[in-house]
């Protein structure tokens, strides 16, 4: 999918309204457009610069080093916590049963480290949805909800 | 009018606290019951969680852990559930977990809705800041001081200091900025306490704001907390309607205002310097000091930079006064420190105790044992860059120093336990594994130190010239120690040393002895 310059430009003038265009916003700007488009591309990385006056090395630089921007739309994940205190409750297991399970469904398995949940862990995330103790079966239960709340609103839509 | 609470917090939500509200809720209109649901924060027994309580005239009675089938039952007489019920733990506050706690910072925590302005000033909220609106910006300072309270983000500078030092700063713009990138494993507490008492947050920034002479704060908070971000923004507007925030904070004639940043996936930035950049538009890298953020800080100013837990009791400390925080703890260790326990634990939650406390008798009266039901056999203190201390270790008191003296470090108080299954020469390799995933890569010990020191750790597991590896291993991590810019490369080996220290022949188990 090709994205217009008017997309674009319409989804930076929503963040200015509320916004001034200094430099500083640059993160609350590629928030915003990665929350829109689900991705930051390179045209996107080209008008954010120029709105903020930066250059594009400066934006690219920065997009590149967060974890949470993409230059690329990617297939919303299944998010597991592999940091100590999870690994101290049997995430690598976890880990490995999930990923037996979701090779089949072609839902990609991406490893965080820490969800802030550390006290009842295993803590898997699926959408904005995080879970505790979490067990194979919690884990495919929500993504089957999660894929039924999708298809409605696709229908909706 | 009788309230039922269900928390929205979390690590509740993450054990199916919303499900159990809806159900109350459905329940509540089903019997026709006079009550009101309220979504309070958590108490941080998250143990108990979902915890509900129902609040008549005369007592607040605890139910938990409830799941949604349970809600059903627990209204099944068609009236709310009484003492008698087997899910019944009896008034909240004699719960002995709780009970037996020092709160001062969470003495609010879970109470009331977060939200709720006027329940917030009911319950003590606002005397802090009216207190240092009394005394004005020196007197505060010292108060501050006098308590002894020190950064609770891990480096445990005096606070008192960084204060004074900001405030005799020259500098047009001075910034308060608040690290909420709470990134180590094992912690919760600032996310807790911002989804549960976030006004406490603005008002201790408040206080700092006007005491050190600057108008503007910002909180850096972590992605991975999409609720305490519409938690912390939602409080933060309703500060400035309610006067706390704005041109004139309580009437003073003095501006202050809150700007919350989210942060973006990056552990690093949890760094302070490293924070600053990332506050100004820039990647996660960290600065060299000098200069001291409190000298030339976020857009080249005088910056108070503090963690949440800091802030938070400065609140305390004016609200209840600095001899009242200072006569907790020992020796330069004053106060309250809030632990987080976690990882393999029964009775997972957040104890806020006074320093000084034993680890043992902080596992032994709280932790419950281990959830997988074997035997504890080493906790990590102070997060991914913290010590493990096997169990004939935790006779040191959690005190700033005698952390120091054993090797060890207190840090942002997460505790994580793991049984004997745990892997220690596993628990070494990952240590250095999350440096190099995480360095920022500015200076050489860090970004290459971790690499290495992964490699190496890999051939010892194998047992690959282990004798003349671990010298090697001794080396780098010197350098890394002594060579990095920040605590991320500078304090990766302490677990890894702590690992050896405790079992000498850790590498030689695998293989090749």
């Amino acid at each position: 999918m090709t994205l217009s310059d008017d997309q674009y430009g319409h989804v930076i003038g929503e963040f200015l309204t509320e916004h001034e265009a200094t430099s500083d916003q640059l993160l609350p700007l590629l928030h915003h457009v990665q929350a829109a488009f689900g991705c930051i591309t390179a045209s996107a990385i080209e008008h954010v610069s120029q709105i903020l006056n930066l250059s594009h090395a400066e934006v690219f630089g920065v997009v590149s080093f967060y974890e949470d921007f993409t230059t690329e739309s990617t297939k919303s994940s299944v998010d597991i916590c592999v940091a100590e205190a999870c690994q101290a409750v049997g995430c690598q297991t976890l880990f490995e049963d999930l990923e037996a399970l979701l090779d089949k469904g072609g839902v990609p398995l991406r490893k965080v480290y820490c969800l802030g949940n550390c006290a009842v862990g295993p803590s898997v995330r699926v959408g904005n949805r995080i879970f505790g103790r979490a067990t194979p079966t919690i884990v495919m239960n929500a993504i089957e909800l999660a894929g039924d709340s999708v298809d409605s609103q696709a229908e909706k839509g | 009018m009788i309230k039922v609470y269900v928390p929205d917090d979390t690590t509740a939500c993450s054990l199916g606290a919303d499900d159990v509200a809806q159900y109350v809720q459905a329940q509540i209109e089903h019997h026709g019951i006079a009550a009101e649901l309220v979504r309070n924060g958590s108490r941080g027994a998250f143990y108990l969680e979902p915890l509900v309580e129902v609040e008549t005239n005369d007592e607040r009675l605890a139910f938990g852990p409830v799941s949604p089938a349970a809600t059903v039952e627990l209204f099944q007489a068609g009236r709310l559930p009484d003492k008698t019920h087997p899910l019944c733990l009896g008034k909240t506050e004699d719960i002995p977990y709780l009970a037996s706690q020092t709160r001062l910072t969470f003495s609010r925590a879970g109470l009331f809705n977060p939200l709720d302005f006027e329940a917030y000033c009911q319950l003590g909220g606002l005397t802090g800041l009216q207190n240092s609106l009394e005394l004005g910006a020196q007197k505060t300072i010292e108060a501050i001081a006098t308590s002894g309270l020190r950064g609770r983000g891990g480096a445990a500078f005096p606070a008192g200091i960084k204060w004074r030092t900001v405030a005799d700063a020259g500098g047009d713009e001075k910034y308060v900025v608040c690290n909420a990138d709470e990134g180590d494993s094992g912690t919760f507490a600032d996310r807790l306490l911002m989804e549960a008492d976030p006004f406490q947050l603005i008002e201790a920034m408040a206080i700092a704001g006007l005491a050190v002479g600057s108008t503007r704060g910002f909180i850096y908070l972590r992605s991975e907390y999409p609720k305490t971000c519409v938690v912390m923004n939602r409080a933060i507007d309703i500060a400035r309607q309610q006067g706390l925030l704005g041109l004139s904070v309580l009437d003073s004639g003095q501006p202050f205002d809150i700007e919350l940043r989210m942060g973006a996936g990056a552990y690093i930035c949890g760094e302070e310097t490293a924070m600053l950049e990332s506050i100004e538009g820039k990647r996660g890298i960290v600065r060299k000091k000098p200069p001291l953020p409190a000298i030339a800080g976020l857009f080249g100013m005088p910056t108070l930079v503090h963690n949440v837990l800091t802030l938070a009791a400065a609140t305390t400390v004016l609200a209840q006064g600095a001899d009242h925080y200072a006569a907790h703890g020992v020796g330069r260790s004053r106060g309250t420190m809030p632990f987080q326990l976690a990882g393999n634990v029964t009775q997972g939650g957040l104890v806020e105790v006074p320093f000084g406390i034993s680890l043992q008798d902080l596992m032994g009266q709280y932790a419950g044992g281990s959830h997988s039901g074997r035997p504890i056999q080493v906790v990590q203190i102070g997060g991914p860059l913290g010590a493990y201390m096997p169990v004939n270790q935790w006779d040191t008191a959690l005190d700033y120093e005698a952390f120091a003296e054993a090797g060890a470090m207190i840090g942002h108080g997460g505790v994580v336990a793991f049984d004997d299954s745990v892997d220690l020469a596993a628990q070494a390799e990952f240590a250095m594994q999350f440096c190099a995933l995480e360095s920022c890569g500015k200076c050489t010990p860090c970004r290459i130190g971790s690499t290495r020191g992964v490699e190496l750790i890999q051939g010892l597991r194998r047992g690959e010239h282990s004798d003349r590896n671990l010298v090697l291993l001794e080396e780098l991590m010197e350098t890394m120690e002594l060579g990095s810019l920040c605590a991320l490369g500078g304090l990766t080996p302490m677990p890894v040393r702590s690992i050896l220290a405790a079992y000498p022949d850790v590498f030689a188990t695998d293989k090749g002895r």
